[in-house]
């Protein structure tokens, strides 16, 4: 009991960080973004290292002060009015832009104190990043969940055990689950970064394949009425079907130019996880929501067996 | 609608979340209804 407990507080408390910690850029990466959009306000920490001044209107008006960031980059930076927490030592995080004609960054908005945990600043994703936390443990347990339906497949193919013919079943289901889930989950998330529901990226197209093969597979089981055949066949289509798994997931998306990080031809991050792209902060949250939703996935593997049970004892204790 | 979510890409975010939850809760009920059959 304790443990499932703990598992709620696991993945809500993880969550809730992955959602609301602060975005923050550095003052170096604010002038770099200024080349390429003069507009763009973007979120930056800093530590004051000047008081500063009050500015006359020839100036612009407002307040000066001069900020230093965790690269230890300088800059001017000028406030529509005198910041409350504004002299030395304090720490800002703001809505800024760079002006490359008066060399300062003009602050829109005081968003609060130096946060002492944020996210790096991700040109083109933004909060928007955020979606990894949840989209990737998806798309992982998808290939653990037919993994391991190929896993009991072969188990009941040498041991003829209609529970192992089950746990496949069972695993499979919840394999379709997280890929249906990843599938939807990307498709939003598309929309918003990618302008379209839908764009047939070779990482689309595969998990689309993905879904219609284990369909397939419960097709399969639906179709056919006697159990040990049932089982029989389920077991072997599980397992040429999981052999398709490493393909599609790890193999056609990185060899096809496409839209995901780690597409053949990606000259940004490559592979997220495996070339070191990632922010520390950022994977530490997302490794431990991985363990979380692993440990949800075999409470429900669990939960169902002991439902399998249950009704099989009874199936034998009433006549 | 569009343009708010635009904006505040945080709300994508969490219409993510949302999804997630929604899609293990309906896993979760047909568990239900199974336990229900068989009491």
């Amino acid at each position: 009991m304790l443990w499932k407990f703990l598992l709620f507080i696991w993945i809500a408390a993880l969550s809730a960080v992955g959602i609301a910690t602060p975005i923050a850029g550095s003052l170096s990466e604010l002038r770099l973004m200024s080349q390429v959009d003069a507009k763009k306000v973007i979120p930056v920490k800093f530590h004051v290292t000047e008081a500063g001044m009050a500015l006359n209107d020839e100036h612009g008006g407002g307040w000066l002060l001069r900020g230093r960031d965790a690269n230890n980059r300088e800059a001017d930076i000028r406030f529509a009015s005198r910041p409350v927490d504004g002299t030395k030592g304090d720490g800002l995080l703001v809505l800024a832009r760079y002006d490359g004609e008066q060399q300062r960054v003009e602050v829109s908005r005081v968003l609060g104190g130096y946060p002492a945990f944020s996210f790096p600043y991700i040109p083109g994703l933004e909060e928007r990043a955020k979606i990894i936390f949840f989209h990737v443990p998806m798309s992982w347990m998808t290939v653990v969940a037919f993994l391991v339906s190929m896993w009991y497949g072969i188990r009941y193919l040498r041991h003829k055990d209609m529970r192992d013919d089950f746990r496949s079943a069972v695993s499979a289901g919840l394999g379709l689950l997280f890929c249906i889930l990843a599938t939807t989950t990307g498709s939003l998330w598309a929309k918003f970064n990618w302008g379209s529901f839908w764009n047939w990226d070779p990482r689309q197209t595969s998990i689309f394949v993905l879904l219609m093969v284990y369909g397939a597979y419960f097709a399969l089981r639906s179709a056919v009425e006697v159990e040990e055949k049932r089982a029989a066949l389920s077991a072997v289509y599980s397992i040429i079907a999981a052999s398709t798994v490493p393909f599609f997931i790890f193999i056609m998306p990185r060899i096809m130019p496409g839209l995901h990080p780690g597409s053949a031809g990606d000259v940004n991050v490559g592979p997220v996880l495996s070339s070191g792209g990632m922010d520390a902060s950022m994977r530490v949250v997302l490794y431990a929501l991985l363990v979380g939703f692993l440990a949800l996935y075999i409470w429900l593997m669990r939960i169902q067996m002991r439902l399998y049970r249950i009704s099989h004892t009874r199936a034998e204790t009433v006549p | 609608m569009y343009e708010f979510l635009e904006h505040n890409a945080v709300y994508v975010v969490m219409f993510i979340v949302l999804m997630v939850w929604t899609g293990l809760f309906i896993y979760l009920y047909r568990i239900d209804r199974k336990i229900k059959e068989l009491e």
